[in-house]
């Protein structure tokens, strides 16, 4: 009974032994490579291959080593730098930077690290950022269709993936991010802003003033021309009046008897009138009432 | 030994989870066995059955997630995406063999650039939200502008696998787009007119940019939220000339409301001119008519017999005349003046002198 508690004792100590072992070189001979991953394999430090498909793989036990690259798409932001126009303006341009590793046995030989590689992504930018802006004038870079800053983009992706290709690395895009004025500049543009905002408030003023003042004069116009038409027609239509009258009377007076016997109670009535009121008359003697108070 | 078959068993079960039911059974037959010839050692196999148990339960667990009806699942076997799972209950192997990530595919989201709404803790960009907000347009004015971009997860894979932070190169390149859209148009139209039409090309450009980045996700739309001058001295400025703008509309109307009181009050005036010279007219043609008709109507009877009819006016006018009137008779021959006065019959006649 107690030869076969030890016996059994012992057979499970081997087995766990045997487990252990085979969980050690399990872990040890195989490696999984993600999606998004590339494996660097080395043995003794020298460089035997990259696993770029995903899913398991197997190695040496402790004579290999496995290092894991990013294959996705990194973005680096940039920090802002100061670049000289081709008018030797200042710019404060800021970029971002998506890039991967399409070579990661360039890559490790070259820079291997992520950060230290964003660092002579940082350099390179900076350098195609200068030399393509540095041929443009400050207008053309910023008061830009966005046709011609997409062409800027394109350009300086284009430079700096020829440097890029050294590390075995690319860029997707690099792209100007913002583009501002430096910050003493600044100032003066607000500066500039208002002034010509002002100017064009006072123009508008002027305008509506203007306009104003036409709109009054031309109805100033139009009454005097109204008027000065209206009086015409209305002297045109006295005068008609006029001659009506004068045309009428004529053609009442066409024989002479009529003038005559017009004439005559014509003189009667202008009589009339003229004698109202203590007047002294002076008769001659052959005067037709003078005769008959003669008695002729 | 007891500890020996549940070490092997626990092993068992790590290796083929599916041997849990065996193992239960075995530690069944073992726990009757021990009753058989009970002892101390069958205690404490009782009491190590029960973080096996657990530690097996929490592996079958493992074994079985839920996939929300926004969502889509990744599953991945030994880091290879092997499927993609969409709304549902789902198995899977346990880690680390099989891994399974969820993704909000039909979930909105919404970046904000230029500004943060309280919810949205920590802006990720190097830059901070006032420097983003500021943007040059075509005609060297500093504008603020506030926009969000809403987008969603349009392929999960890649969504994961082709970039590290897809949403932070999204508002990479909104910024970038916005940027260069704004630098081609003017102050007047970013601030006011062409806040549509900014909004569309904005949205295009990120679009077309997508294509060449290809992070799995879709751009749904762009709204620019506020856009306004950078300082409250630039923004009086701005509402100065609104103001004046105004002021000319007014100015405007008062003279057209001056036209239009004054233009019918001097028509008014015009035909008031013309209709008495009307009235004029037709007065003195009636006038002529009115004497014609007196003067014929008299002449008629005077031309019955015209020598009394005339001495009758005569005399009929002359008696109405001359009792008011002094009369001299001036009887003078030759050069001698001689005037009789009328008036003083009663008085001896003297010469009066001419009147």
């Amino acid at each position: 009974m107690q030869e076969t508690k030890k016996k059994s004792k012992l057979g499970f100590l081997i087995k766990l032994i045997i487990f252990i072992v085979l969980i050690i070189s399990i872990t040890n001979t195989t490696y999984v490579v993600k999606e998004n991953e590339y494996a660097y394999v080395t043995r003794f430090s020298k460089f035997i291959k990259i696993q770029d498909t995903a899913g398991l793989h197997f190695k040496l036990p402790l004579l290999d080593k496995i290092e894991t690259i990013p294959q996705y798409r990194m973005m680096y932001d940039i920090p802002p730098s100061e670049v000289l126009t081709g008018d030797k303006k200042t710019l404060v341009v800021d970029n971002f930077a998506v890039w991967q590793i399409d070579d990661p046995y360039t890559f490790m030989r070259t820079v291997s690290r992520i950060t230290e590689m964003e660092n002579r992504i940082d350099a390179v930018v900076y350098n195609a950022v200068k030399n393509t802006l540095g041929t443009m004038d400050q207008t053309t870079i910023i008061n830009s269709d966005n046709r011609s800053i997409d062409d800027v983009n394109t350009k300086i992706t284009e430079m700096v993936n020829v440097q890029l290709k050294n590390y075995g690395v690319s860029t997707v895009a690099v792209e100007i991010k913002r583009l501002d004025l430096p910050n003493d500049n600044e100032s003066a543009v607000y500066n500039r802003m208002i002034s010509e905002r002002t100017q064009m408030a006072e123009s508008f003023r002027a305008e509506g003033n203007l306009e104003a003042s036409k709109v009054v004069n031309e109805t100033d116009k139009e009454v005097g021309i109204l008027l000065s038409k209206a009086s015409a027609t209305a002297e045109e239509l006295k005068g008609e009046g006029e001659s009506e009258y004068m045309k009428i009377i004529a053609e009442a007076y066409s024989t002479e008897d009529r003038v005559d016997y017009y004439e005559f109670i014509r003189s009667l009535e202008a009589l009339k009138v003229t004698m109202k009121g203590e007047k002294t008359l002076i008769l001659p003697a052959d005067n037709y009432i003078v005769k008959i108070l003669n008695g002729k | 030994m007891n500890f020996r078959n549940l070490i092997t068993n626990l092993f068992r079960i790590i290796k083929k989870p599916n041997d849990f039911q065996d193992f239960q059974n075995q530690n069944f037959d073992n726990y009757q066995n021990e009753k058989k010839s009970p002892s101390k050692p069958g205690r404490l196999k009782f009491l190590l059955i029960i973080p096996v148990l657990f530690v097996a339960a929490s592996i079958i667990i493992s074994c079985q997630y839920t996939v929300e009806e926004t969502e889509q699942a990744v599953v991945t076997t030994l880091g290879k995406v092997t499927s993609v799972e969409s709304a549902g209950l789902h198995f899977k192997l346990p880690y680390p063999i099989q891994a399974v990530t969820k993704v909000a595919v039909n979930k909105t989201q919404k970046l904000q650039i230029g500004y943060s709404s309280e919810n949205e803790s920590v802006s990720y960009s190097s830059t901070s939200i006032a420097d983003e907000a500021k943007m040059i347009t075509g005609d060297f004015n500093i504008v603020n502008i506030d926009f969000f971009i809403e987008w969603k997860i349009s392929d999960p894979v890649k969504f994961l696998y082709n970039s590290d932070e897809p949403a932070q190169i999204l508002k990479m390149i909104a910024q970038s787009s916005a940027r260069s859209i704004i630098g081609s148009k003017d102050v007047d139209g970013v601030l006011t007119t062409e806040k549509s039409i900014i909004q569309a090309e904005i949205k295009e450009k990120i679009v077309t940019k997508l294509e060449n980045y290809d992070l799995g996700v879709q751009m749904l739309d762009v709204k620019i939220q506020d856009s306004e001058p950078p300082t409250q001295e630039v923004i009086q400025a701005f509402k100065e000339v609104e103001t004046a703008k105004q002021e000319k509309e007014t100015r405007i109307n008062e003279a057209l409301a001056y036209k239009n009181k004054t233009l019918p009050a001097a028509e008014s005036n015009a035909d008031k001119l013309v209709r008495e010279a009307e009235s004029y007219k037709e007065s003195k043609i009636n006038e002529a008519k009115g004497d014609v008709a007196r003067f014929n109507a008299m002449y008629t009877e005077y031309a019955k017999n015209k020598d009394i009819t005339r001495t009758r006016m005569y005399l009929e006018t002359i008696e109405e005349i001359l009792p008011n009137v002094k009369v001299y008779i001036d009887s003078s021959q030759g050069g001698v003046q001689k005037l009789l006065p009328i008036e003083s019959f009663n008085t001896t006649t003297t010469n009066g002198g001419e009147n």
